[in-house]
């Protein structure tokens, strides 16, 4: 059996005779335009450089219901959360568990499936036009999602602490996931979501993640992307971003030594003087891949839009990027900026980077560059020649190279805590950070 | 002026050279078979193995489908309702001095520009001029033979070169190479075939025009030229086509190849008719062109000005092979009313050490769509290799598109490949400054322009520079940011 005849069993074995008709008729709908388009191959231009062939060759089902203990676990093992107030959703193997922590009067949470056909109107439609045939990942999610978190906000609220939603896996067999979150977040709101993935299963899983952002006027959204040590993991990640006018909307993906990690990152603006901030690093070693996919719509007039991912590869590390800036014809005034990136530390790693803008209106700015490189030999010499030791040099180097992009994460914990996972990794454990200039002078002193 | 008045006057300058010649004209039957490919032969009086070629070239073209990726939009072509083949009656050999030549072609060929006896008196420029499927004259043939070099009609080559023809067609572009160089090895009537001689560094430039005249054909020309070692030769390339509403299919293979510490440079001003004001008519430009720098030290520079075609889809592209081998691509593509470019270069590097360098400069208005496309690939082996890659875009007016597809792939940790773009509209501050120092709107806007593309237009060779600021000055004039 091929993936497709999988999916389709089950389809069969789990969903036909389950939940409510509208459901069944949206999974049905999307289960066939994921069937007439197949598994993507080499062939299909956006996933030129992504081999999803190996599917074929798993045997999988769903993933096993776990409880919540061992998750427990290792959520005590991520430090940041442990430092600072939160609320944790946890959604292991795909199912939603009653979250974490106390903020009932200003947060709603509920599950997906209980939301979608609340008032008669679907709000999945607002996302429609993300849902298309060159991600028919989107498709299969639609088809055989098995639950969701849906969330919103009480509106004009700043919150003070981050929303967790923290995946976590465990299967003893090969395992598929797909979750369908709704963020919906009202006006005047301030949010910081960050998203976490965990792998502690002995045997793969497939997950193909989807969450649905939307972002109304005047609103103020991070959203955060940990994904680190994934082994034994094929993750696809879509996010889809609407936003709407006078919004602002930041993004930072991190994925560290990934077995597979395909991030779709959709964003669009439907209003106007909306800012919106896509940031990541990558790290690749022996045996990872990444594939960072980035689409950002300026549907909209007077928009901006800036993105910058870096990426470190090494081993026979491979990583994939693709950002595509649209600029509609009506949307003059459109600033849109975009960089990549990468530097390859040794002979068998890979990159291949596609920087690509569309652009119908004429009263524009925009820019995109990539580059692949080595470390510079001049800067890599100057450090030698103050007495540092070739690898402490490079490592240096290194940090300087993604601590741009590190900066940007607006919460401190989780800044604090990913900076010491990037000085672990460069094997800077000794040399002191200082977050700000005053640090530095007390540490001088 | 008025912004509409001026946008206006850009829409509607004149194609200067879309008249028709009265010429007898001899044509193959419409359609394509094997017939019609051995017929094309036969005119040709080709060698065998000539015939053989084309129709193993044919054969896969049957099994092949037009391919569709690229960003441009045209009703299917009916590839059985073209003349493959169309001749000036007089034309049963091809005539041995000008004096031969009918003069009607003569007269066209002047009110083009190209007068061919007055080059032949100038000296400078050796010329081939095609007219539809044949080469109708080839200046300077003598003195270049003195040399020991070969500038001939393709078909000529084919005769009296068979085994330097045998050796190189194809081997940069094979007939399997996609639907279009298929399309062209069948059926390909003529184009030009340049030797140069190791050692020898050309002292003049070799020049072919091309000219579509008759109506209902498509012209499907192929170029090869060699370099053999330590040579030089630089090659220059233009074309135009009368103002018919109907749309002609020109599909051209070219092929470079550069021995070791050879270098071509190859430059096209290409302004085939690019189709009336509401898009009707014009030229589909697909053309396949690609050069391999075999030996080490060699050098392969592309220089394109695009600025004529209905469709134009073409990537000049260098398979860099040889050690400390050089490639280059300077572009400018400028598209208008309804006119439509995919355009840009593939950079396969190959060798140790080998460099590339990308100038791409799009400058769409009007209706227009132009697109960038390109790929810049490290193998493995290729250790040391440097890239560098800058496409500019410019939009005037705010009903056109401009679009970059760069595809990067590096494979090794010793290579440097940067890649730039941007994309704006002439900025409302530089127009102000240049206003403000007496400059009118006018000048302005040719001022910024021509600094725009002043990059690559510095890369054509003397007498075709003239002429291609003379196009894009045409071409935009009055354009308004």
């Amino acid at each position: 059996m091929n993936f497709i005849e999988r999916v389709n069993k089950i389809f069969d074995d789990r969903f036909l005779n389950n939940g409510s008709s509208y459901l069944l008729d949206l999974r049905k709908r999307n289960l066939d335009k994921f069937n007439k388009i197949g598994l993507p191959t080499l062939k299909h231009e956006e996933w030129k450089y992504t081999n999803l062939a190996f599917l074929n060759d798993l045997d999988f089902n769903l993933l096993p219901f776990i409880s919540s203990t061992e998750a427990v676990n290792a959520l005590k093992n991520i430090n940041f959360l442990n430092e600072t107030e939160c609320i944790v959703i946890p959604i292991l193997n795909g199912v939603v568990e009653k979250h974490l922590g106390n903020f009932e009067d200003l947060i709603t949470i509920a599950k997906f499936q209980e939301k979608i056909d609340e008032d008669g109107s679907n709000r999945l439609n607002l996302f429609n036009h993300f849902f298309e045939a060159s991600n028919p990942f989107s498709y299969l999610n639609l088809a055989l999602f098995n639950d969701g978190v849906y969330l919103s906000v009480k509106p004009n609220v700043e919150l003070e602490f981050p929303i967790v939603l923290f995946y976590y896996y465990e299967s003893e067999y090969t395992g598929l996931s797909n979750t369908l979150n709704l963020i919906e977040i009202p006006e005047n709101v301030k949010a910081d979501i960050i998203i976490l993935f965990v792998n502690n299963s002995q045997e793969k899983v497939i997950a193909n993640e989807m969450t649905n952002l939307h972002i109304s006027k005047h609103a103020n959204v991070e959203l955060n992307f940990v994904q680190i040590d994934l082994k034994n993991m094929f993750l696809i990640n879509n996010l889809n971003v609407i936003s709407e006018s006078e919004s602002n909307f930041k993004t930072n993906v991190f994925s560290f030594n990934t077995n597979f990690v395909r991030n779709n990152i959709n964003y669009d603006f439907n209003g106007e003087h909306s800012t919106t901030f896509l940031n990541g690093i990558y790290f690749v070693d022996d045996g990872n891949f990444v594939d960072n996919h980035t689409l950002v719509m300026h549907s909209k007039p007077h928009c901006m839009s800036d993105e910058n991912f870096k990426g470190i590869l090494d081993g026979n590390g491979r990583a994939v990027f693709n950002g595509k800036i649209y600029v509609a014809r009506n949307a003059q005034k459109t600033n849109a900026y975009q960089s990549n990136k990468n530097l390859l530390l040794s002979n068998s790693a890979r990159i291949n980077t596609k920087p690509q803008l569309e652009i119908y209106a004429d009263d524009v700015k925009c820019t995109h560059g990539a580059t692949a490189g080595f470390l510079d030999q001049d800067m890599l010499f100057y450090i030698i020649s103050r007495g540092i030791s070739k690898e402490k040099a490079k490592s240096l180097l290194l940090n300087s190279f993604v601590s741009e992009n590190l900066e940007k994460v607006g919460s401190n914990e989780l800044r604090n805590y990913l900076k010491e996972l990037v000085a672990r990794k460069l094997h800077l454990e000794d040399i002191f950070f200082c977050s700000s200039i005053e640090e530095l002078t007390k540490v001088s002193l | 002026m008025a912004e509409n008045d001026i946008l206006k006057e850009i829409t509607e300058q004149e194609y200067k050279y879309g008249f028709v010649s009265l010429i007898e004209q001899e044509y193959a039957p419409k359609g394509l078979n094997e017939d019609i490919i051995r017929f094309i032969w036969e005119k040709k009086q080709e060698p065998p193995f000539m015939l053989e070629w084309r129709l193993k070239a044919y054969r896969y073209w049957k099994t092949m489908k037009e391919p569709r990726w690229a960003k441009v939009h045209y009703p299917p072509i009916d590839y059985q309702d073209i003349h493959y083949y169309a001749a000036p009656k007089s034309f049963k050999e091809k005539p041995k001095s000008l004096d031969e030549v009918d003069p009607e072609i003569l007269r066209t060929f002047e009110k083009l520009g190209i007068p061919l006896r007055e080059r032949e008196r100038l000296a400078g420029v050796a010329v081939d001029a095609v007219l539809d499927s044949v080469s109708v004259a080839t200046t300077f043939k003598e003195k270049l033979e003195e040399l020991g070099i070969i500038f001939c009609s393709i078909s000529e080559a084919i005769r009296n070169h068979p085994d330097l023809v045998q050796k190189y067609l194809g081997s940069v572009v094979p007939y399997t190479d996609n639907f279009f160089a298929a399309l062209n090895s069948a059926v390909f009537s003529d184009g030009s075939f340049v030797y140069v001689p190791k050692g020898v560094r050309c002292p003049m430039e070799l020049s072919t025009y091309f000219r579509i005249n008759a109506s209902e054909t498509g012209q499907f020309e192929r170029t090869l030229i060699i370099a053999d070692e330590g040579s030089y030769v630089s090659y220059l390339e233009g074309c135009t086509a009368p103002i018919r509403d109907e749309n002609q299919l020109h599909a051209a293979v070219v092929e470079l190849i550069a021995l070791k510490d050879a270098e071509i440079k190859y430059s096209t001003v290409q302004n085939w008719y690019p189709g009336d004001k509401e898009g009707k008519g014009g030229i589909y430009n697909f053309v396949t062109k690609r050069g391999i720098c075999l030996g080490e030290n060699s050098k392969i520079s592309w220089t394109q000005v695009e600025t004529g075609s209905a469709i134009t889809w073409k990537y000049p592209s260098c398979i860099l092979k040889g050690d400390n081998s050089v490639g280059e691509f300077y572009s400018i593509a400028v598209t208008n009313n309804y006119q439509q470019a995919d355009t840009g270069t593939k950079m396969i590097h190959l060798g140790k050490n080998t460099k590339s360098r990308i100038v791409s400069k799009g400058i769409a208005a009007g209706h227009s769509n132009n697109s960038y496309r390109g790929l810049v690939q490290i193998s493995r082996k290729a250790e040391g290799a440097r890239n560098f890659s800058q496409c500019d875009s410019l939009l005037l007016g705010d009903k056109c598109g401009a679009h970059t597809f760069p595809y990067i792939e590096v494979n090794n940790n010793n290579s440097i490949v940067e890649h730039e773009a941007t994309t704006s509209k002439i900025s409302d501050e530089i127009l102000f400054y240049c206003n403000q120092r007496g400059i009118s709107k006018e000048d302005a806007i040719g001022l910024i322009v021509n600094g725009f593309s002043r990059e690559v237009l510095n890369q054509l060779p003397m007498e075709f520079a003239v002429e291609a600021q003379k196009l894009l000055a045409v071409s935009l004039e009055g354009s308004v940011g």
